[in-house]
C-alpha cells in the first residue's frame, strides 16, 4: 500500500513532538526540516495524483465502513500543496519574525509546537474522508489555531481568541450534532458510502436532510462566510503576523474544503433545495459588505483581516453553478480552486508583507506609513504585487480564477453571479489603491532602521509573485480538478 | 414512544439550553458550560442510538463517536478556561463582550 497520504499526516505530528520535547535551541530547525520534509512528500503527492489517479488510504488496514479512510483526490492533494508552500514561506518569516520581537514575551516559545500541530491538523482536515473525522480534524485546528491566536497573551489577544473559541465550540457542537443525526439516518460515515446510500430513492429522510443542514452551518460559522464572520477579522489582526497569515491564508479553506466535499461529493443535486443558491447569495453578500469594511479601517492588519471576509465570498458562487453539472461544473470548480490558491498565497503574502510595515513604522495605523516605497520599496512591491491578484488583473491567479468564474456563470446562463464577480474586482481595486496610494506617496512618515532578517521581506515577496504568474499554473489545477470525486468522470475540461 | 426517541428529545432539550447559555449568557463560564451542555445533549442522542440494530447487538460506532467527542469537548473546555483564567488576571473582566478599557492593560 502507498503510505503517501499518511506520511503527510505523520511527518509534521513527529516534529511538533519533537520540537516539544527537545531543547529551545533547536526549536527553528527542527521546524524548517519538518516544512521541507512536507514540501517534499506534498510534491511527490501531487505527482502520484497526477500519474495514477486518486489514493486511497486505509487507516491500519481497516477500510471503509468500519475504519477510518484517507482520500488523497486531486483538490486535496493541490491544497497540502499550498499549504506546504504557504507553511514554508510562513515558517522561514517566523523565524525572522520571533527574536526581533521581544524573545521572553509570553507564549512566544510555543509558536513552533502549535504551528506545526496546526499543520498536522490541516493535512489530516484535507485528507480524511470520513465525516466524523471531519470534526475531529476540525478541532484540532480550532485548537491549535486558538492558541496561537493567544500566543501575545495581553487583554486584546486572549479577547480576541476566546470569541474565536466560542464562535469555533458553537460550530462544533452543531456540526457533531448534525454528524449524530445523518448518522442516525442512514448509518454510515464515509463520504463515499453516504454519497451512494443518499442517493437511494427514499433516502431523503428528514433526520438526514436536518443533519447535513446542521453539519453546512456549522462548516459556514467556521468558514467565516457573511454574517458568520464576526470573530475572523479581530483573530486574524490580533494574532502575531505568522499566525495571521496562516489563519487567513490557509485554515478558513481547511473548513470551505470538508464543505465542498459535503455538498458536491457527499450530497446528491438539490437534495438540499435552496442551500445552494442561499450560499451564493452570503457569498455575494461577502464579497461587497467585506470590501466596504476593508475600505474604512484605519489599521493596516484590520484591512487585510476584512479582505479576507470579501474574498471568501467568491468561493461560495460555485454551489448554484454546480447544479449545472458537466462542464459547468468542472469550469467552476476549477475556478474557485484556483481562486483558493490564488487568495492562499497572495493573502498569506499581504498579511506578512503588512505585519513587516507594522515593525518598520513602529504602528499600524495605514494613514501614517507614507512614503514607504522609498525607505521599505521590497515591502511595498509585496503590498501591491498582492492587490493585483486581489483585483483579478492579469497575469495573476486571481485573474484566471475570475474569469472561469465569470465564463461558467454565463455558460449557466446564470449571468448575475458575473456582475457580482466584477463588482468584486472594483471594489477590490478601490480598497488596494488607497492603500498603495499612501505607501507611494511624496511625503514620508518617521520609520525605523531596516531589518537584520531579510527574510521578513523576500519571504511575503516570493508569495505574492507566486500568485501574480499562477494563472501559468491553471492547466495543472485543471488536471488536478479532473482527478475528483467532486466532478463526475467524462467531463473535459477546456 | 421507544426508548431512542426518549434520548433523542431530551438530548435535543439539553443541545438547545447549552446553545441559548453559549450565545446569550456573557459570563465566560457560562459560555464555557453552555458548549459542553451542547456537547453532552449531542452524546444522549448518539448513545441512545446504539440499540436500533436490527438484530439486537448494540452498534459500538456511536460510542466510540462519543468517547472522541468527549475528548475533543475536555480539550476545548481546558483551553477555554485557561483563556478566561488569564483573560481575568489581565484586565479583570469576567466576559469578553465589553472593551476593556486602556487602564486594564498590563
Amino acid at each position: 500500500m502507498d503510505h503517501l497520504p499518511a506520511l503527510l499526516i505523520i511527518a509534521p505530528l513527529a516534529g511538533a513532538a519533537l520540537v516539544f520535547v527537545t531543547s529551545r535551541s533547536v526549536d527553528r530547525a527542527i521546524t524548517c526540516i519538518t516544512a521541507a520534509v512536507i514540501t517534499g512528500l506534498a510534491v511527490l503527492l501531487v505527482a502520484r495524483v497526477l500519474g495514477g489517479g486518486a489514493l486511497r488510504y486505509e487507516i491500519g488496514g481497516w477500510g471503509a465502513p468500519l475504519g477510518i479512510d484517507l482520500v488523497a483526490d486531486g483538490p486535496a492533494a493541490l491544497f497540502i500543496l499550498l499549504t506546504a508552500i504557504v507553511g514554508s514561506a510562513v515558517t522561514a518569516y517566523a523565524t525572522g519574525y520571533f527574536p526581533v520581537t521581544e524573545p521572553t514575551r509570553y507564549g512566544h516559545g510555543l509558536f513552533w509546537t502549535l504551528w506545526l500541530f496546526m499543520w498536522t491538523s490541516l493535512n489530516a482536515l484535507f485528507l480524511t474522508g470520513d465525516v466524523f473525522n471531519v470534526y475531529v480534524c476540525l478541532e484540532l485546528v480550532g485548537i491549535s489555531a486558538v492558541a496561537l491566536v493567544t500566543l501575545k497573551g495581553d487583554a486584546e489577544a486572549l479577547r480576541a481568541g476566546g470569541r474565536y473559541l466560542f464562535a469555533s465550540m458553537l460550530a462544533a457542537m452543531t456540526y457533531l450534532l448534525g454528524v449524530a443525526l445523518l448518522y442516525s439516518a442512514v448509518g454510515q460515515l464515509d463520504m463515499e458510502v453516504l454519497r451512494d446510500a443518499l442517493q437511494q430513492p427514499g433516502a431523503a429522510a428528514s433526520g438526514a436532510a436536518v443533519g447535513l443542514t446542521l453539519m453546512v452551518a456549522a462548516l459556514v460559522l467556521k468558514t467565516a462566510l457573511v454574517p458568520a464572520h464576526f470573530w475572523l477579522p479581530t483573530a486574524h489582526a490580533s494574532a502575531p503576523t505568522p499566525v495571521s497569515a496562516a489563519l487567513s491564508a490557509l485554515v478558513v479553506k481547511g473548513s470551505y474544503f470538508a464543505l465542498l466535499r459535503l455538498m458536491l461529493g457527499v450530497m446528491p443535486p438539490g437534495f438540499l433545495p435552496g442551500v445552494d443558491v442561499a450560499l451564493a447569495v452570503l457569498g455575494s453578500i461577502a464579497i461587497v459588505w467585506g470590501s466596504v469594511q476593508a475600505l474604512l479601517q484605519s489599521r493596516i492588519k484590520q484591512f487585510v483581516a476584512y479582505s479576507t471576509v470579501a474574498q471568501i465570498g467568491y468561493l461560495f458562487i460555485v454551489f448554484p453553478l454546480a447544479r449545472t453539472g458537466g462542464d459547468v461544473l468542472a469550469l467552476a470548480l476549477g475556478g474557485t480552486l484556483l481562486h483558493a490558491t490564488a487568495h492562499g498565497l497572495a493573502k498569506a503574502g499581504l498579511f506578512l508583507g503588512a505585519g513587516s510595515l507594522m515593525e518598520r513604522f513602529g504602528h499600524a495605523e495605514i494613514a501614517r506609513m507614507r512614503g514607504a516605497a522609498r525607505s521599505a520599496p521590497v515591502l511595498t512591491a509585496v503590498i501591491t504585487l498582492a492587490g493585483v491578484t486581489m483585483m483579478g488583473l492579469p497575469p495573476s491567479g486571481g485573474f484566471g480564477s475570475k474569469w472561469m468564474l465569470i465564463s461558467a456563470s454565463v455558460q449557466a446562463g446564470q449571468w448575475w453571479w458575473a456582475l457580482v464577480l466584477g463588482l468584486g474586482g472594483l471594489l477590490a481595486a478601490a480598497y488596494m489603491f488607497r492603500v498603495v496610494a499612501v505607501l507611494m506617496a511624496d511625503t514620508a512618515d518617521d520609520v525605523g532602521p531596516a531589518r537584520a532578517a531579510v527574510r521578513l521581506e523576500w519571504a511575503p515577496l516570493v508569495l505574492a509573485v507566486a500568485a501574480l504568474f499562477l494563472v501559468l499554473a491553471a492547466p495543472l489545477v485543471n488536471d488536478l480538478v479532473a482527478i475528483s470525486s467532486l466532478v463526475p468522470p467524462g467531463v473535459m475540461l477546456p | 414512544m421507544s426508548t431512542y426517541l426518549i434520548y433523542a428529545l431530551g438530548g435535543a432539550l439539553v443541545f438547545a439550553i447549552g446553545t441559548y447559555a453559549l450565545l446569550a449568557r456573557r459570563h465566560v463560564m457560562h459560555k464555557v458550560i453552555g458548549a459542553n451542555l451542547m456537547g453532552s445533549g449531542t452524546f444522549l442522542v448518539l448513545i441512545g442510538m446504539g440499540n436500533r440494530t436490527p438484530d439486537g447487538v448494540t452498534d459500538p460506532v456511536p460510542q466510540a463517536m462519543v468517547l472522541t467527542g468527549i475528548v475533543v469537548t475536555v480539550a476545548l473546555t481546558a483551553l477555554g478556561l485557561a483563556i478566561a483564567k488569564r483573560y481575568y488576571s489581565v484586565t479583570g473582566l469576567d466576559n469578553l463582550d465589553d472593551e476593556p478599557s486602556a487602564g486594564d492593560r498590563p
